[in-house]
C-alpha cells in the first residue's frame, strides 16, 4: 500500500485523485462505501465524489485476501488526457508492485507455517534443521529434494516405503500434502543456508 | 500426490449427485483440503513348471486410491479404496473394497490410529494387504517408542487358519481373525537399532461356517520377534528371530520359527545384500496372516523360507542403475531342508526396470529355479503409474 500512498501527491497536483478499498466482498455496495486514500480520505464514497464534481476515469479491480481490491481513478473536468495516460501507467506499475508485495507476503506466510508445523510435528525425530537420521533409519531430510520427500510421503501413505520404522512415520505422512511439504522445505532451506 | 483444488461447486454437485448447494459446498471444502494418492498397476504373469509344461498366463489389474484429509493439526481422516481383478483367482471381475477408513490423532508426540487400518507388527503383511478393525497407539518414551495395538477383527486375502501349523493350503479370502493384540518396543541403544514385538491371536470367527472340519485355526497363538540393526563401517548387519507358539489343543498344532542374519551395503553404486536364513523343524511360517510379504519372512518372488521346514540357506541380491532410467536387480536363493526326502530349492530372479518418469515405470521379471525338485520358470511384465 505504501506504493499507492507514494503516488498520491502527484495525482492531487494533476486535479486527479485515486481512491481505493481493499478486501471488499460485496460489489453491489462498493459505490456507497467510503473509500480510502486521495480526496476520499476515508470519508467519501464514489457517490459522494460524483456529487462534488468528480467523475470516474478508470477502475482497477484485483483479488485480495478476503475480497476484491478496488482502485478508482477520479478526475475533475479539465484534466488533460496526457495526465490521465500517465496516471494509468503509474497505476499499472503500482499494481505490479502490489503483486510482488503479495507474493513476498505469501512466501513469508508459507515460511512461518512451515516453521510452525515442522516444530509441532517433525523436530523431535528429524532435528532442529532436519539433520538427523530419524530413529536411526531415515535419511537427513535437509538433504532431500521436494520430489524425494513427496515420493517418500506417498510411499508411506500407500504402504510401499519402509526403511525399517515406517510404522512410526506413516501416521505423520497423513498430515503432509504437497503445499505443506513445500512450506516445510522452505523452512528447512532457510535454516540451512 | 494430488491436491484436489480444482473441483468447482457445480462439479462437486455433479460428482456427489447432491441436490443442494449447501451439501456441495461442504464437499468442495473437503476436496480443497484432501490429498489423493494411489496407483494403477497392470501385471501379465506367465507360470510354467515341470508338471504343466505349458505356460499358464494370468493377468492382474489393480487400482488404489487413498484420500487423506487433515481435519486440523491433530487429526486426519483416511479413506483407501482398492479395486483388483486377478484372472488366476475367483476374483476375475474387478472387486472394489474399502481397505482403510480411519482417523489418525497426533498430540504431544503420541499417535493413535483408530478404525479400519493396515495391520501392524512383523506378523502381518507389510504391504497393506491385511487390515484390522481396531486401535494402534504409538507412544514415545525417551529413546524408544512403545507400540500397542488391539484389533477386534483382522481380514486378509491370504489368511489361512491352518497355515501357521504348516498343515493347510486353502486360501480363504476375507476370513477373520479375532482379538489380535500386539505390543512393540522400537528404539535405539547406542548404535544398535532394535525392534521387539509380541502378539497374540486369541480366537477365530466363523471358521466352522467357512471351512468346516478341515479348519485348524490359529487360535491361542502367540508370536515374538526380535530384530536388530548394527551399522559397521559402510555396511549394516541385520538380524531377526521370530517364533510362533500355538497353545491350542489341536493335535496338529506345531510351533514354528525363522531366523535370519544379513549384511547389506552399497559399493560402487551397486546395492548388495546377503542373508543367511534358518527355519525350525515345523517350518518358518510365522506370519499370522500367512503373507510372504510379512517382515518376518525371507524369500524372492516365487520361493520363501517360510514354506521350508527345518531348512537353511541364503538369499543374495544385487541391484544397480544402468542408466538414468534403467535399473536391474539380480536375486539368488538357495535352500535345503533336513526333512528326510525333501529336495533342495533354488531360485534366480532378474528384474529390469525402465523408469520412464518419476511416476511411471515398466519392468520385466524373469525367474527360474527348482521348488523341492520341481523345475519352474516364471515371468512377469508390470506397468505402474503412481499419483
Amino acid at each position: 500500500m505504501r506504493y499507492i500512498l507514494f503516488l498520491l501527491p502527484a495525482f492531487i497536483y494533476a486535479n486527479t485523485t485515486m481512491c481505493y478499498k481493499n478486501n471488499w466482498s460485496d460489489p453491489s455496495t462498493i459505490e456507497r462505501e467510503k473509500l480510502d486514500g486521495g480526496e476520499c480520505k476515508g470519508e467519501k464514497s464514489i457517490e459522494n465524489m460524483k456529487k462534488d464534481g468528480w467523475s470516474v476515469d478508470d477502475i482497477k479491480i484485483s483479488s485480495g485476501k478476503s475480497g476484491m481490491n478496488y482502485i478508482y481513478i477520479l478526475k475533475q473536468s479539465g484534466t488533460s488526457k496526457a495526465v490521465t495516460k500517465d496516471l494509468n501507467t503509474e497505476v499499472s506499475k503500482s499494481l505490479v508492485s502490489l503483486e510482488k508485495n503479495k507474493e513476498a507476503k505469501q512466501v513469508e506466510a508459507d515460511l512461518k507455517e512451515g516453521e510452525r508445523f515442522y516444530k509441532l510435528k517433525c523436530v523431535t525425530c528429524h532435528g532442529e534443521k532436519g539433520e538427523l537420521k530419524a530413529k536411526g533409519t531415515s535419511r537427513p531430510i535437509n538433504t532431500l529434494s521436494i520430489e524425494e520427500i513427496e515420493t517418500s510421503v506417498r510411499g508411506y501413505k500407500m504402504d510401499e516405503y519402509n526403511r525399517g520404522l515406517a510404522i512410526l512415520m506413516k501416521p505423520y505422512a497423513s498430515f503432509l500434502y504437497d503445499e505443506r511439504i513445500k512450506q516445510i522445505k522452505l523452512y528447512l532451506d532457510s535454516v540451512n543456508k | 500426490m494430488t491436491k484436489i483444488v480444482k473441483m468447482s461447486l457445480a462439479a462437486a454437485v455433479a460428482v456427489a449427485g447432491l441436490n443442494s448447494t449447501a451439501s456441495a459446498a461442504n464437499l468442495a471444502e473437503w476436496a480443497q483440503n484432501t490429498t489423493l494418492s494411489g496407483y494403477v498397476r497392470y501385471r501379465l504373469n506367465n507360470d510354467m513348471d515341470d508338471a504343466t509344461k505349458d505356460g499358464d498366463t494370468t493377468e492382474e489389474a489393480k487400482a488404489v486410491m487413498k484420500f487423506t484429509t487433515p481435519v486440523n493439526d491433530a487429526v486426519t481422516a483416511n479413506l483407501k479404496y482398492v479395486s483388483e481383478a486377478k484372472t488366476a483367482s475367483a476374483q476375475k471381475e474387478a472387486d472394489t473394497s474399502v481397505k482403510e477408513a480411519n482417523f489418525v490423532v497426533s498430540a504431544a508426540g503420541a499417535t493413535v490410529i483408530a478404525g479400519l487400518q493396515t495391520s501392524q507388527s512383523p506378523f502381518f503383511a507389510n504391504n497393506g494387504d491385511t487390515r484390522s478393525h481396531g486401535v494402534t497407539a504409538l507412544i514415545p518414551a525417551g529413546p524408544v517408542t512403545i507400540a500397542g495395538a488391539y484389533y477386534f477383527t483382522t481380514v486378509g486375502s491370504d489368511i489361512k487358519y491352518d497355515s501357521a501349523l504348516g498343515t493347510g493350503t486353502t486360501a480363504n479370502d476375507g476370513l477373520l481373525l479375532n482379538s489380535v493384540t500386539a505390543f512393540g518396543l522400537l528404539g535405539k541403544a547406542g548404535i544398535v537399532d532394535f525392534k521387539l514385538w509380541y502378539a497374540t491371536a486369541e480366537d477365530e470367527a466363523d471358521v466352522e461356517d467357512v471351512l468346516g472340519a478341515i479348519a485348524q485355526p490359529v487360535k491361542n497363538a502367540s508370536a515374538t520377534s526380535i530384530a536388530v540393526t548394527v551399522p559397521v563401517g559402510p555396511v549394516a548387519i541385520d538380524a531377526m528371530m521370530t517364533e510362533l507358539t500355538v497353545n491350542d489343543t489341536v493335535a496338529a498344532a506345531k510351533d514354528t520359527g525363522i531366523t535370519k542374519i544379513g549384511v547389506s551395503g552399497s559399493f560402487s553404486k551397486v546395492d548388495l545384500s546377503a542373508t543367511y536364513v534358518t527355519t525350525e523343524k515345523n517350518g518358518g511360517r510365522v506370519a499370522i496372516d500367512n503373507d510372504t510379504d510379512a517382515v518376518s519372512d525371507a524369500g524372492l518372488d516365487k520361493l520363501a523360507f517360510s514354506g521350508i521346514a527345518d531348512g537353511s540357506g541364503f538369499i543374495i541380491t544385487a541391484g544397480a542403475s544402468l542408466t538414468d532410467t534403467i535399473s536391474a536387480e539380480l536375486g539368488i536363493l538357495d535352500a535345503s531342508s533336513d526333512v528326510t526326502g525333501t529336495k533342495d530349492s533354488s531360485e534366480t530372479d532378474l528384474t529390469v526396470k525402465y523408469q520412464m518418469s518419476k511416476n511411471f515405470y515398466a519392468s520385466v521379471l524373469y525367474a527360474t529355479g527348482e521348488d523341492a525338485g520341481t523345475d519352474f520358470e516364471y515371468s512377469q511384465i508390470e506397468v505402474k503409474y503412481s499419483f
